[in-house]
């Protein structure tokens, strides 16, 4: 493969050894002959098979950063709704959201490389030379910025240490946040990305993971003062107030189960919230016979159901993106 | 959205709706009984997308403030940057305090959404605001509409790859034979709002079909009958 001139200066000597750090980590972790593929929400397959997708990923979410001048790229380690035993990678991208099809082609490309060394210098010229780099001048000595993320499978602790290891070798910056959901993610990498932006990439800070809630609480009571104060008063009202503020949460065993605290927190006095299926810790009843994937597919109620008080149920799946009313 | 933008004068309105484009996005899974309420009971823009919620995230895109679901539940509220502006802009036509303050219980609203992507806690919240604005109960907002009942059956055939649909999946450009009998057996269940499609399954190597029906009885029928066409024939 002849190099053009300017990706020919990224694989200078110490290019060179990242290199030789990569393969010599990457061919240590256990090989699947199979054919990955990205869906609509990333890379989902059973918890054995990652270990080397979970390093590519890494490799590749940092090019990603650094083609892009360095801003924050997230990644987040969870197979949603799915089974206990597989998990999973969801990629946010430029403006915190989801890559695009040439990005998903981009990474695919690295996951199932046969000669990683030679894949990736590949897909670097194309990107340097590509339309999403920022500039023609691929400048290797931009730290990535990476942010990580993963829900509460047992296979998730050791993903994210491989991704860790991975960013290491990279000499990325980067910050885990542990245990958030996945629209969570997203958000941070967002606001991560503003911050990026708008200061200087030496003085860059993380965005605290507490920045998100805080999205979610501010948003309910400007929404409520305003409502309550202004709105309620206005409004002609010959009918009673229906508004049931009593519900139940189905939390799928997941995400949603480790921050239930929260979330009844944001509701405060708004509503009273009842939450059920919150045993995060009890790694095979994730998703089982519960959450949204089982009460849209299988149209039926989740197990541990208590209806008799309360007229609402909310059911979410394993990574909190996704909400059915009962 | 609709009822706070209704809430405004006459002349507010009209120049909110040409300055603001709305829109809902859709999919082939989601509900006919939906997709008609939309469409002509709230007289929205309807649009429809390829199942997935990139696809749907990006249909979006052709409206300044969109809403886009997916049967599944997954979705959210998304608006473009230049909606704040084009707000700030209108309230120049403010004609009374009541305006004033929809306009604002408006931007209040669209921003309390994740604007990267669906988000189930943002999505409750902002349900739950709806409710109470609406004033209304979860069952009567479960009764807007009478959903349609559905199934969704798979089946194998040879080669999935020779069924190509229209971009929006509800119909099979190729092989046409099989539209055309999907299309006749729609035609035998008048008067039931029945509907059919199949489309190849993106990740296993099988062919999803779907049918949908005022009554589960016909869309189990429907899919049935195309089912075993489907398997005696490819």
């Amino acid at each position: 493969m002849e190099s053009t001139e300017e990706a020919q200066k990224y694989f200078d000597k110490s290019f060179e050894n990242i290199l030789i750090a990569l393969e010599e980590y990457d061919s240590k972790l256990t090989k699947i002959d199979k054919e990955f593929s990205c869906g609509t929400s990333g890379f989902r397959y059973d918890e054995n098979e990652l270990d080397r997708v979970a390093f590519r990923i890494g490799i590749i979410s940092c090019i990603k950063s650094q083609i892009l001048g360095g801003l924050p790229v997230g990644i987040m380690v969870t197979a949603s709704h799915n089974k206990y035993t597989d998990n999973g990678f969801k990629i946010a991208g430029e403006g915190g959201r989801m890559i695009s099809p040439y990005w998903e082609g981009i990474y695919t490309k690295l996951v199932n490389a046969k000669n990683l060394s030679y894949t990736l210098k590949n897909i670097i010229e194309e990107l340097v030379n590509s339309n999403v780099s920022v500039s023609k001048n691929f400048d290797k000595d931009i730290h990535a910025i990476v942010l990580l993320a993963c829900d509460t499978r047992r296979s998730s602790p050791k993903l994210v240490g491989i991704i860790t290891d991975c960013l290491n070798i990279l000499n990325a910056n980067f910050k885990n946040y542990g245990i958030q959901t996945t629209p969570a993610l997203h958000f941070l990498t967002l606001l991560n990305q503003i911050t990026f932006n708008t200061k200087s990439h030496k003085s860059f800070d993380f965005v605290h993971s507490e920045e998100y809630w805080k999205f979610l609480k501010n948003g309910l009571r400007t929404f409520n003062l305003f409502y309550e104060k202004i709105y309620y008063k206005n409004i002609e009202r010959n009918e009673p107030n229906k508004y049931e503020g009593e519900f139940t949460i189905d939390c799928s065993n997941g995400i949603a189960a480790y921050h239930y605290k929260k979330i009844i927190e944001i509701f405060g006095e708004t509503a009273k919230i009842h939450s059920y299926n919150t045993n995060y810790s009890e790694i095979t009843a994730l998703n089982e016979s519960c959450g949204a994937e089982y009460v849209h597919k299988e149209k039926k109620i989740p197990i541990n159901y208590f209806k008799d008080a309360y007229v609402k149920n909310v059911s979410y799946d394993g990574d909190v993106d996704r909400i059915v009313y009962l | 959205m609709d009822f706070l933008i209704k809430k405004l004068s006459p002349n507010l309105q009209k120049q909110f709706l040409s300055e603001i484009s709305l829109g809902v996005v859709g999919t082939a899974y989601s509900n006919g009984a939906f997709l008609n309420y939309i469409k002509n009971t709230l007289g929205l823009k309807l649009s429809m997308s390829k199942t997935g919620i990139k696809h749907l995230s990006e249909e979006g895109k052709k409206f300044d403030i969109s809403t886009y679901f997916e049967s599944n539940g997954h979705g959210t509220l998304a608006y473009n940057e230049t909606i704040k502006g084009k707000i700030e802009k209108l309230s120049s036509l403010i004609e009374s305090s009541s305006d004033a303050q929809t306009l604002e219980l408006l931007s209040i609203y669209v921003s309390m959404f994740n604007q990267t992507v669906g988000d189930s806690l943002t999505d409750l919240i902002c349900i739950e605001s709806s409710l109470k604005l609406l004033n209304m109960t979860t069952e009567e907002l479960y009764y807007i509409y009478n959903e349609l009942e559905y199934v969704n059956i798979k089946t194998v055939v040879k080669d999935k790859n020779i069924f190509i649909t229209t971009e929006d999946e509800t119909r099979l450009v190729h092989p046409l034979e099989v539209q055309s009998f999907i299309d006749k057996t729609i035609e035998k269940f008048p008067n039931c709002n029945a509907r059919c499609f199949v489309r190849p399954s993106g990740t296993e190597d099988i062919l999803r079909i779907y049918a949908e029906a005022e009554t589960e009885k016909v869309a189990v029928e429907i899919a049935d009958i195309v089912k075993k066409y489907l398997s005696e024939n490819y």
